[in-house]
């Protein structure tokens, strides 16, 4: 796929992500599209087109939320790095594999972000974050595995 | 089913076309004869519509298909209506606002919301071009929305109040009882750290005091639903429904001045 496509997509993702999605919400949560597709980048890509398409959604997703941090850039980076190196090991041809990394992504995600919370003294209530991080890895889960089917 | 005798058929045509020929000459009978014929005529009537039906299906078909497009284009066009109606009454009520408050505001449509889950936040299409700070006050005439967390030349964002990161000093409005609101990114605010004997009572409204100096004193923050103890048992904590209803608001004033 050209380079100008894959940054449009990105793109057309974060502003779906950050407009129409809210109207798709469940119990507050929402899937996460961006970081649906890094894992795809990461699983199709080579590792330079595949990091650079990371640090462009988790640009995007820090540029539109609230907090300040370059934590979702470097995330997404991460996410890659990990990803590229898991699949020198093990065969992430399946789809359930696939969907079962986007929810490993997101979970360890959220579980950073409460660490953060937890440590500026403003934590999340945890019975609020136990219902988020699980509605929100199924959903996402699900939204994903749609997304692998397709482009099987 | 009843079983017609042939006899009792022809007995009871007979009688029929008497009060038929009968009617004619005779008015008061023609109300009668029309009662006799109204089963009949409603059967006729049904099979003449089902024949008409198969006759001209292909016309019918053409004019339902015809209509059932007309129906559907005046239904978008009824609810395009409807969403300009909401929207006028929105926009009345928030310059009715704008009219009565003594704060300086400006008015901001919402064009976006945070991509996560984990904060809330919206963002607005005026920034500081058009006098919007870091740190100003976002209100709506229903009550306090957040503050202002960042701002662009031409947008801002907006932390909501149910955002976790966000604490605001409040005020029962009965009882004067002070305390500490919080989000809880779900529909609720928690309200914490209260002394065990609070006078809070379910309904309750909440204001801001005005103790944080950012938030103007009195702004309603929403009502009190739910109280309760906290795990340690040493303080209690109250549950409000904000005032706003903040995953659906479309349209905010920013306090300026």
């Amino acid at each position: 796929m050209k380079k100008r496509a894959q940054v449009t997509i990105i793109i057309i993702l974060a502003l779906v992500q950050v407009t129409i999605l809210d109207y798709f919400k469940v119990f507050n949560v929402k899937p996460d599209l961006l970081l649906i597709c890094t894992i795809a980048g990461a699983l199709f890509f080579e590792f330079k087109p595949a990091i650079l398409l990371a640090l462009l959604a988790g640009a995007l997703k820090d540029v539109f939320s609230v907090d300040t941090s370059i934590r979702d850039m470097l995330l997404f980076a991460f996410w890659v790095y990990l990803i590229k190196e898991l699949g020198k090991r093990v065969p992430l041809e399946n789809t359930s594999v696939r969907v079962f990394l986007v929810i490993a992504a997101l979970i360890f995600s959220a579980l950073i972000n409460r660490g953060i919370s937890l440590y500026a003294l403003n934590p999340i209530p945890l019975g609020v974050f136990l219902r988020s991080i699980f509605l929100e890895s199924l959903y996402t889960g699900l939204v994903s595995l749609m997304f692998f089917k397709l482009i099987r | 089913m009843f079983k017609l005798q042939k006899s009792k058929l022809t007995f009871y045509l007979c009688l029929a076309c008497i009060i038929l020929i009968l009617a004619s000459f005779i008015p008061f009978l023609r109300p009668l004869a029309l009662d006799i014929f109204r089963l009949p005529l409603n059967v006729a009537t049904l099979a003449g519509r089902e024949v008409r039906a198969i006759v001209f299906y292909h016309h019918n078909y053409i004019a339902s298909d015809r209509l059932s497009k007309e129906n559907d284009f005046l239904k978008n066009k009824l609810n395009q209506e409807l969403e300009l109606y909401l929207e006028n009454k929105r926009l009345k009520a928030l310059l009715l606002f704008k009219q009565k408050t003594s704060f300086k505001v400006l008015a901001a449509a919402v064009i976006g919301r945070s991509p996560d889950n984990w904060s809330s936040a919206v963002i607005i299409d005026k920034g500081s071009r058009a006098g919007v700070k870091r740190g100003a006050v976002v209100i709506n005439y229903l009550g306090l929305v957040g503050r202002v967390s960042e701002t662009g030349l031409e947008t801002a964002k907006v932390i909501l109040i149910n955002d976790p990161n966000l604490s605001v000093s409040c005020i029962d409005q009965r009882s004067r009882q002070e305390g500490l609101v919080s989000g809880t990114l779900g529909s609720y605010l928690v309200m914490k750290y209260l002394p065990k004997d609070a006078d809070l009572k379910i309904s309750d409204t909440v204001l801001t005091s005005g103790l944080t100096a950012i938030y103007p004193k009195g702004l309603i923050i929403g009502n009190i639903v739910d109280t309760g103890e906290e795990f340690s048992g040493l303080s209690r904590y109250c549950l409000i429904k904000p005032a706003v209803n903040l995953s659906s608001v479309e349209e905010v004033l920013i306090i300026i001045q």
